[in-house]
This record gives C-alpha cells, sequence and structure tokens, in this order.
C-alpha cells in the first residue's frame, strides 16, 4: 500500500507531472473533441423537440454543464489551492492557477447561455433571482483570483496569496449563497419561474449526459496542457528543469 | 427551429467560440514559448 | 521597549494609529463627506418621491457606508507598510491577528463612526418612519466592523502591489454579499413591520464570525506579503 502512496506522491514533483500532464493530454483531448461533437450533434438534431418549450431548451444542453462546471472547478481551485498552501507543495498551487482562466469560462457561458434561454423562455434576458445571482458571485470570485495573482511578481506570494483568497472566497461561497436565497426569498414576486429541474426523458437525458462529460473531459485537458505551461515557465525560473 | 431558433445557434456558436478561443490562446503560448502542447520531446532534450 | 501584553499592545495600538489618523484629519473626512455625497447623489437621479425613496434608502445608506468604509482599507497597512513600521509590528511576540483587530478598531473608530453619527440624519432626510434611523444605524453597526475586518483581508493581500486599492475592492467585494443582504433585509423587515429577530441575528452572526476568522486570515495574508 505504502508502495502506491509513494508512486502517486512522485508525481507531485513538477518535472514529473509535466510529463504525466503530457502523456495524458492528447487522449483527454481526443475524447473531449468526440464527446463533444457527438454531444453538440445529439442535442441539437436528435433530441425530440419539447412539447412546452419548442426548440429553445437546447440551450440547456449548454447551460447545464457550464454551470456544473463554473462551480466544480471552483471547488477543485480552493481544494488544490490549500493543499498547495498546507503542505507547501508548488504542484498544487500551479493546479489552482491553471483551473482559474477555465472555470472563469465557464462560469461566464454559464450566465451567457442563460440569458439566452431565459429570453425566450421567460421574456427578460436577466432575472435577479438566487440562482442567477449565485452564478455572477463565483464568476467575480475566479476573476479576483486571476488578477491577484497576475498582479505578483514572486511565485511564491503568487501562490500563497492566491491560496488565502481561494480558501476564503470558498469558505465563504456557502455564506453567500445561503444569503442570495434569504433575499431572493424577501424580494419574492417579480417573476414566478417554473421549476427548472423537471424530470427528463431519456432521449434527451443522454444528449446532457454526453455534454457533461465532454464539457469534463475538454477542461480536463485545457487544464493539463496550462498546468505544463505554468511547469515550464516556472521551473525554467528557478533553474531548470531536471529530469529525474 | 422556429424563430427562436436564433438563440439556441447563438449559444451554441459561443459557446464553441469561447472553447476554440481558449484552445488558440493556449497553443498560441506553446509556439511562443517553446512548450510542447503535445508531448514528443522531453523538457531534457530542448536544452 | 517594555514588552506589552495582548490588552497593553491592542490599547498602545489603537492610540497610536487614532492619534496618527487625526493627524491626517482630511482624510478622516473623506470617508464621511463620500457617504453623504453618494447618498445626496440618489434623490437626484431618481427624483424625489417620498414613497420612492422611503423604499430605496436602505439600500443606498448601506451601499453608500460600504464604499466608504472600503475607502478605508486602503489606510489601514499601507502606510506602515511603506515605512516599514509593519514589519517592526509583526516581530513582535503577540499574534499578529491581535495587531490586525487593534488596527482595524482603530480604522472603524475614526472612519466609520461618524458614519454612523450621521447615518440616523441621512435616514431622517429620507423620511425613515419613527425608530427605523436608529434601526439603520444599528445595523451599520454591526456591519460596517464586518466590512473592515473581511476588507483587512484583501488589503493584506494587496500590500505593495499595483493598483492595490481596486484589487482590494475587486477581492473583498463579493465576500460583502451576505453582510449587505442580512443588514438591508433587518431594516427593511422593521419597515414592513416584520418582528426584528431572524435578519439581526444573523447579521449578529456574520459580525461573530468575522470578528474571530477576518483577523486570522488578515495575519495569515500580512505574513505572506511581508515575505
Amino acid at each position: 500500500m505504502s508502495r502506491h502512496a509513494t508512486r502517486w506522491v512522485a508525481y507531485a514533483s513538477p518535472p514529473n507531472l509535466y510529463r504525466l500532464a503530457g502523456r495524458l493530454v492528447p487522449w483527454f483531448a481526443t475524447s473531449a473533441g468526440l464527446l463533444l461533437a457527438l454531444g453538440v450533434f445529439l442535442g441539437l438534431f436528435v433530441a425530440p423537440t419539447d412539447f412546452q418549450q419548442g426548440d429553445v431548451y437546447r440551450v440547456l444542453f449548454l447551460h447545464v454543464p457550464a454551470s456544473w462546471l463554473g462551480m466544480w472547478l471552483y471547488l477543485l481551485l480552493g481544494f488544490y489551492a490549500a493543499l498547495g498552501w498546507i503542505f507547501k507543495a508548488r504542484s498544487s498551487s500551479m493546479m489552482a492557477a491553471a483551473l482559474a482562466v477555465t472555470g472563469a469560462m465557464f462560469t461566464g457561458l454559464s450566465l451567457a447561455t442563460g440569458s439566452l434561454w431565459g429570453r425566450p423562455a421567460w421574456g427578460t434576458w436577466w432575472v435577479w433571482d438566487a440562482r442567477t445571482t449565485s452564478t455572477l458571485i463565483p464568476l467575480f470570485l475566479y476573476v479576483g483570483f486571476i488578477t491577484l495573482q497576475s498582479a505578483i511578481d514572486d511565485p511564491r506570494r503568487t501562490d500563497r496569496a492566491g491560496a488565502v483568497i481561494a480558501v476564503v472566497g470558498l469558505v465563504n461561497v456557502p455564506i453567500i449563497y445561503f444569503s442570495v436565497q434569504w433575499w431572493n426569498t424577501l424580494h419574492q414576486g417579480a417573476t414566478i419561474r417554473v421549476a427548472g429541474e423537471t424530470t427528463m426523458p431519456g432521449s434527451m437525458l443522454t444528449p446532457m449526459l454526453i455534454m457533461v462529460a465532454g464539457c469534463w473531459v475538454y477542461a480536463i485537458a485545457v487544464v493539463l496542457v496550462r498546468l505544463r505551461q505554468l511547469i515550464h515557465r516556472r521551473e525554467s525560473i528557478d533553474g531548470g528543469l531536471h529530469g529525474s | 427551429m422556429g424563430h427562436d431558433g436564433v438563440y439556441v445557434w447563438t449559444a451554441y456558436a459561443l459557446t464553441l467560440a469561447a472553447m476554440a478561443v481558449e484552445v488558440a490562446v493556449l497553443l498560441w503560448r506553446s509556439r511562443s514559448g517553446r512548450v510542447d502542447v503535445v508531448p514528443g520531446r522531453d523538457l531534457k532534450r530542448e536544452r | 521597549m517594555t514588552v506589552l501584553s495582548q490588552a497593553g499592545l491592542i490599547r498602545w495600538l489603537v492610540w497610536r494609529d487614532v492619534t496618527l489618523a487625526w493627524r491626517r484629519r482630511s482624510d478622516l473626512a473623506g470617508a464621511l463627506v463620500f457617504f453623504v455625497l453618494v447618498v445626496t447623489l440618489f434623490p437626484l437621479s431618481v427624483g424625489p418621491d417620498t414613497r420612492l425613496l422611503r423604499s430605496i434608502a436602505p439600500g443606498i445608506v448601506w451601499v453608500a457606508a460600504l464604499l466608504a468604509s472600503m475607502l478605508c482599507l486602503g489606510r489601514l497597512f499601507a502606510d506602515d507598510f511603506a515605512d516599514g513600521s509593519l514589519e517592526q509590528l509583526v516581530l513582535s511576540p503577540q499574534p499578529i491577528s491581535v495587531i490586525v483587530l487593534a488596527k482595524v478598531f482603530a480604522q472603524w473608530l475614526v472612519s466609520v463612526v461618524p458614519l454612523l453619527i450621521a447615518a440616523p440624519l441621512i435616514g431622517l432626510q429620507f423620511g425613515l418612519p419613527r425608530g427605523m434611523p436608529m434601526v439603520l444605524t444599528a445595523s451599520l453597526a454591526l456591519g460596517t466592523p464586518v466590512v473592515l475586518l473581511v476588507g483587512a483581508i484583501g488589503a493584506a493581500l494587496t500590500l505593495g502591489l499595483r493598483g492595490a486599492s481596486t484589487l482590494t475592492s475587486l477581492l473583498v467585494m463579493p465576500l460583502y454579499v451576505p453582510t449587505l443582504v442580512f443588514g438591508t433585509s433587518t431594516v427593511q423587515a422593521t419597515l414592513s413591520g416584520l418582528p426584528l429577530g431572524a435578519d439581526l441575528r444573523l447579521l449578529a452572526a456574520t459580525f461573530v464570525v468575522a470578528l474571530v476568522l477576518g483577523p486570522w486570515a488578515a495575519a495569515a495574508a500580512v505574513r505572506i506579503s511581508l515575505e
């Protein structure tokens, strides 16, 4: 058992991580391409027209995966940042930094696709309700993290400062979500939303799952590439990656 | 797809464009940084 | 210099920061003037309809107080960082979180308490009914420390960076959402005649959590920025 543990811990060293990431990227990239292509095709052309919402619901095949990924990538970011801070592991901190841009991208997409769905579905581009506001806030958390890291030159301070803001953000996310819910229940009365999470028939569920999987695989591929670039840039500054 | 189809197409185009831009930026960075996106070379030999 | 106990350090640090701030009195007025100006701009932009103003008053006053308090964050650590006294302070045997707490308290006394004095008057200006201006001020009294305590984390993280003040605002703004929501809901609940209980308790809970965790996180940030 400890031999397995030692094998995995070896990947915490940047050169090994660089190589591992490099080997994984092609698999994830091609899978992403296939899954996304399949998902888009099914979502646009094969899934049946919904009885109530017509064809507009197809935007959900993008909106749901984007929302999921936006949220989960932030959790991962916080996790890796905390790990890097506690164990002084550069690789973990770099992983957090690599996750940030992709997470922000998906959160932004979630907001955009949400608006593009909301406009035809209930007439407004934006609704100030708990769900939309709860997606807007993580976008600010991402942007704050990215901006902070880009303002700092020293890599060690970048890692640690990023970790502080990431962990503080992460701890605050449930509190913020709760307060937004509270705010929303206080100010009810605007539009009454039809519950979004209705059970989907199988013909609609399949494209959804494929899109979620495809987006995840895409995210992993992209994050691993960015991680490799970070490792390369960092370790060159520190004196070159010495293979081992 | 009816006149609401423009929203669907916009959403899909936007998503694919965002992903394409992200990938393009990464590829462009590798070119100028001389880092392999797809590995074929060990870092040692790059030096 | 004699070794101070924790309480002694807090007392000394608060006295020091208040005195230093008093010597730059124009800075102090800044937060108050900003607060009053922002609040005054709203009737000018939305019109003098008393009912409308009464309904948006809690929100406006709260946002103005929040922004004015955020302005003070730049004075929290930056000056001491620039002249090296922050590094000296950190060398003391007392935990840095105590130092942070003292500095935040001093800043709150000097910059925010004037706002709390102005707030009931502004409440009256906006036609808040009897008792409401005091509820508004009480909510601000609980909420503004949170703004400074949480803001201290941002201020500490951005020490010495270009564009520190904008960056600080960007970092801490999302974290203010709960405070803003609970603070305004406290006032609005009483405006609607509902009992004060739940909202006030939430606001108080936010204050306690910020008081306990804020200085600790800010201390970690100070340590990181000083290396």
